[in-house]
């Protein structure tokens, strides 16, 4: 089957037929529904979580992980709710399963464990960033990290070739992913990326921040947390943290980082903090959940 | 997104529709609290402090949290928190015991570190709510609340409604501290502002009083000069004129020599003041009686408050030392400068001088002199201010009173000088009491019977005639001179210039050689180091003593004229009681000395131990011998000069008569009253003359008798000087 043969590669196409092959758990819309009922308790919401075993678990470790540091162990899901908070207890029950949608994708066009690893160090860089910046919610930070380059796989899955030729001509070229992308597809993957999730009815704040990941400033809500994306995903891709979809280190977008105003000096720190938790985070992530 | 396998049931679509108008409702409220946020933000702009801030957040939260009890949690500089408003007021103690047990298990540390709500379930079945206070920049509080039912998960809506309002809350604290900051700040400036601008106002203000008070000196000056000076130009005019009886020239003189006195000291205040102002002055250190000083500065100042009716009384405390070590007359100038003062502004009554001992330590003692008088007074604000140059109580003082206006600024540097303070207490229309205090050293116990401010009188002085060799280029200083000593008997011989001086003495033996410093040719220095070299070149064992008279008046140029070779010094303008008592004091010694090249063994043993070692008049023995009665000293003395006068007169006569029994008889008894009185020296002399006399020897007596004359004589200068000499003498 040659490269013509194939339906047009269209944004919206790709969306349409991914988000029929890769749905989310349902217990993410049931979650989703019971944080925002006015009536419904922290039991209920309990509930809907243990009803997944294996993300419970997942949910447990990250809870007691380095990445909260919290103070005393977190041995339920009731008392993660009450301490993390639910609407965090959600975003991070989506960070924990959504590992597990994405399967069957060709080794040789996607190590998963390196690309993964890009995005979980991604998730918690821009957290640690949001953190320092005593901003609220932090916990959508890591999921928007960890999402940021979910449309690399999503091209990779439904298109091989295309992906294929894309990584050749990066190869051959050493141009940026990115441009070759949007020569080629006339998108880009984090467009794509922000798409899908749309169509999965996750959060704006989570949405933005994933598809303006390469141009921040082109945000129209949350040009903040695009920031902090933007500036976590350079930060591994120059430490050599996993790899994501673009080889090199992509530019940096100079009005973001005077929006973000953390000073240079901080960054030690904030990496510093960070590095140790990748690992972990990792392991908890990636492990214990096959089925 | 609905789950296609639940089925849609009429009653999960009811559900559905209650879920969906509640959720409505909900976010209707919170959009309406958030809306009416105007209001909310001009109640913060208004708080100026934190409890009116968290007052306005909590009224905010009521519209969508059905709180039990609200409380705030005020972050404090060393890192703890402190619940500063509860709502309601009741509820404090139950929210304190909440938050305390969430600060031991660390939720409370957890919540600190979350930008959003933690909430967590009470032993009482409710929830606590922990939410943050704080900007980017920093932590400014917590807030906590406890709200109904064991499992009030709060929905996302309300808790980002929560964390909006305690965001804006925690700016609006920022915001109160740093007004209150930059208000303190501001306030602390204005007060810098005011208190520099103070300062230099009253820097301002003194200057130009200094700058006032300076112009008036000189007014007051040039007046105080002008005055006198007319004095002696329109006296001197008349005179020259001619054709006045001696009565009339005799008033005139008087007139003149007034006139010059009151410019002298005028001039000499100036003087004195201008090197103490330059640094240039330094103090005296020789050995003298108080009790002396303090008479004779008062002696010179009687007559001057006779005139006015005044009577002065002093007293000195017994406890002072007799004899101390300092500048005496520096002391005087004090003195009579108050008690001049004193004088000046009093009208009657008395004048008291009372002089006690402070402390006596090793070898310094401190006396505190005041000078106590019942004259016009001081104003209060005045009397810091008269101690400082050219100020007196007010200018009209200066119009009324006359003075230079450095009287006591003068005093108030000497009494510096001298380790001491002086000020004054005082009482307008009552009078004024002036005290300072002064360091001395203690002396050796030994009253210099000579000095150049012995007591003596010139009329006392007893002085064998001299020849004496005057050099001085002006003429008219050669005619005071000559006019002070004539009348004394003594020959003098006048040289214009230092090279004179030196040719006369050449040729010519002289007692004294006057010199002045300032000559053409030869200058004093020259002159005398000429003398000395002469004096070496002849083999002249004995140097003639050569007293310099210069109108330089500090203690260097004094070390100049002894560098050179004199003997001793005197200030101009001369003046007569000092140059006849200078010579007294020199040939006192000299007269004695006179009598030794004929004298035998016996005589300058005598001569030997009364020079050496005994004292003219030995005050303790005597006190001693009174048993310690000192009042009854001048009665003792006063009986000792009625009986001893006759006495030496019999030894006179009996000498004349070369009756060899009663020169032994009358030196007997002279020997037993002299040591009965603790007269040391005369019973000394006496007891030579009686065992001379015993053993038929009269060949020294003549010599001895011109001692022991001498030796009276300086024993009622001594205890005349120490004013232990009854009013009835």
């Amino acid at each position: 089957m040659s490269l013509s043969d194939y339906p047009p590669t269209t944004l919206d196409r790709l969306v349409e037929e991914t988000s029929t092959v890769y749905s989310l758990p349902l217990f993410y819309e049931r979650l989703n529904e019971t944080i925002n009922h006015p009536r419904s308790s922290i039991d209920d919401i309990a509930k809907i979580i243990t009803e997944d075993q294996g993300l419970t678990a997942r949910l447990l470790r990250l809870a007691n992980s380095p990445m909260f540091g919290c103070y005393a162990k977190v041995d339920s899901i009731t008392k993660a709710a009450t301490i993390i908070g639910t609407q965090q207890l959600r975003d991070l029950a989506l960070a924990a399963s959504v590992m597990g949608v994405f399967k069957g994708i060709p080794e040789d066009l996607l190590n998963m464990t390196s690309f993964w690893r890009h995005c979980i160090a991604c998730g918690i860089i821009a957290r640690s960033l949001a953190v320092y910046r005593r901003e609220s919610n932090v916990e959508r930070l890591f999921v928007a990290g960890m999402l940021h380059d979910v449309g690399h796989i999503v091209l990779a899955a439904a298109r091989h070739e295309v992906s294929r030729e894309l990584l050749e001509a990066q190869r051959d070229s050493g141009r940026f992913y990115l441009e070759l992308e949007r020569e080629r597809l006339a998108f880009d993957h984090a467009e794509l990326g922000g798409a899908l999730l749309k169509k999965w009815k996750i959060p704006v704040s989570i949405v933005e921040p994933v598809a303006y990941h390469h141009n921040p400033g082109s945000a129209e809500q949350f040009r903040l947390e695009a920031a902090m994306v933007h500036l976590a995903d350079i930060i591994c891709q120059a430490m050599e943290l996993g790899q994501g979809a673009e080889c090199g280190v992509p530019p940096l977008d100079e009005p973001s980082w005077e929006r973000l105003g953390v000073p240079a000096h901080m960054m030690a720190t904030v990496l510093k903090q960070s590095e140790s938790q990748i690992a972990e985070t990792f392991a908890i992530l990636s492990g214990g959940d096959d089925d | 997104m609905i789950d296609p396998n639940i089925s849609k049931s009429p009653e999960f679509l009811e559900e559905r529709v209650r879920y969906l108008e509640e959720s409505n409702r909900r976010f209707m409220s919170i959009l309406e609290m958030l809306a009416s946020s105007s209001e909310f933000q001009s109640d913060l702009s208004r708080a100026r402090d934190g409890e009116a801030i968290f007052k306005a957040t909590a009224s905010q939260l009521r519209r969508i949290f059905s709180f039990h009890s609200m409380g705030f949690l005020d972050s404090r500089p060393d890192g703890s928190f402190e619940l500063v408003v509860t709502d309601p007021v009741e509820a404090q103690d139950t929210l304190q015991a909440l938050v305390e047990a969430r600060m031991m298990d660390g939720t409370f540390a957890w919540a600190l570190n979350r930008n959003q709500a933690v909430l967590v379930p009470t032993e009482t079945g409710e929830t606590l709510l922990l939410q943050v206070v704080a900007t980017q920049s920093r932590v400014r509080g917590m807030f906590t609340g406890t709200l109904p039912g064991s499992s009030a998960a709060l929905d996302a809506a309300s808790l980002n409604a929560l964390s909006i309002v305690m965001y804006t809350c925690a700016y609006a604290l920022e915001s109160a501290f740093l007004y209150g900051m930059l208000h303190d700040h501001t306030q602390h400036l204005e007060e810098r502002v005011q208190m520099r601008t103070r300062d230099l106002e009253e820097a301002r203000r003194e200057a130009e009083a200094a700058s006032l008070a300076k112009s008036d000196f000189l007014a007051n000056m040039s007046h105080e000069i002008r005055t006198p000076m007319n004095g002696v130009m329109g006296m001197t005019e008349l005179m020259l004129k001619g054709g006045l009886t001696p009565q009339k020239e005799k008033l005139y003189l008087g007139a003149i020599k007034d006139s010059a006195d009151s410019l002298m000291m005028i001039i000499n205040d100036i003087l004195d003041f201008s090197k103490i102002e330059a640094g240039k002055f330094t103090l005296e250190k020789t050995s003298f009686s108080l009790r002396d000083v303090v008479e004779r500065s008062l002696s010179v100042l009687q007559m001057r408050a006779e005139e006015k009716g005044l009577t002065i009384t002093c007293r000195v405390d017994s406890a002072v030392p007799l004899c101390l070590v300092g500048d005496q007359g520096r002391l005087r100038q004090v003195l009579t400068n108050l008690v001049g003062n004193a004088i000046k502004f009093c009208q009657q009554g008395q004048i008291s001088v009372e002089v006690g001992l402070v402390s006596l330590e090793r070898d310094d003692a401190v006396l505190h002199i005041r000078v106590t008088d019942a004259g016009i007074g001081i104003a209060e604000e005045a009397c810091q201010r008269i101690f400082n140059q050219f100020e007196q109580a007010d200018g009209s003082t200066t119009r009324k009173f006359g003075g230079t206006g450095l009287g006591l600024a003068i005093c108030r540097k000497l009494v510096a000088l001298m380790d001491g303070t002086i000020w004054v207490e005082s009482e307008l229309g009552v009078g004024s009491c002036f005290h300072f205090t002064a360091h001395f050293q203690l002396g050796n116990g030994e009253i210099p019977l000579t000095g150049k401010d012995t007591a003596l009188t010139p009329r006392q002085l007893w002085q064998a005639p001299l020849t004496i060799l005057l050099a001085d280029d002006v003429e008219i200083n050669r005619l005071l001179v000559q006019a002070i000593l004539e009348p004394y008997g003594h020959q003098i011989i006048c040289a214009e210039d230092g090279r004179k001086a030196l040719e006369a003495y050449e040729s010519k033996s002289f007692d004294i050689v006057l010199m002045d410093i300032q000559m053409p040719e030869m200058d004093g220095l020259q002159a005398t180091r000429a003398i000395r070299e002469y004096e070496r070149a002849k083999g002249r064992n004995r140097a003639v003593p050569v007293v310099a008279m210069t109108a330089f008046a500090g203690n260097e140029d004094r070390q100049v004229c002894l560098d050179a070779g004199m003997d001793d010094y005197l200030t101009k303008p001369i003046k007569a009681v000092e140059l006849i008592q200078l010579l007294h004091n020199i040939f006192r010694h000299q007269t004695i000395y006179d009598v030794t090249p004929t004298g035998s063994a016996p005589v300058a043993l005598a001569l030997n131990e009364c020079t050496e070692s005994t004292a003219v008049f030995d005050r303790n023995e005597l006190l001693e011998r009174l048993g310690g009665r000192s009042e009854m000293i001048p009665r003792f003395v006063n009986l000792f000069y009625k009986g001893v006068l006759p006495q030496m007169e019999g030894l006179g006569m009996a000498l004349s008569a070369k009756d060899v029994d009663e020169v032994r008889r009358y030196a007997h008894g002279i020997k037993g009253s002299a040591g009965n009185i603790a007269a040391l020296r005369m019973h000394q002399v006496a007891a030579m003359m009686e065992k001379t006399a015993g053993e038929g020897d009269l060949t020294e007596a003549q010599q001895l008798f011109a001692l022991l004359q001498i030796e009276c004589r300086a024993f009622f200068a001594v205890v005349g000087a120490l004013g232990l000499v009854s009013d009835a003498q």
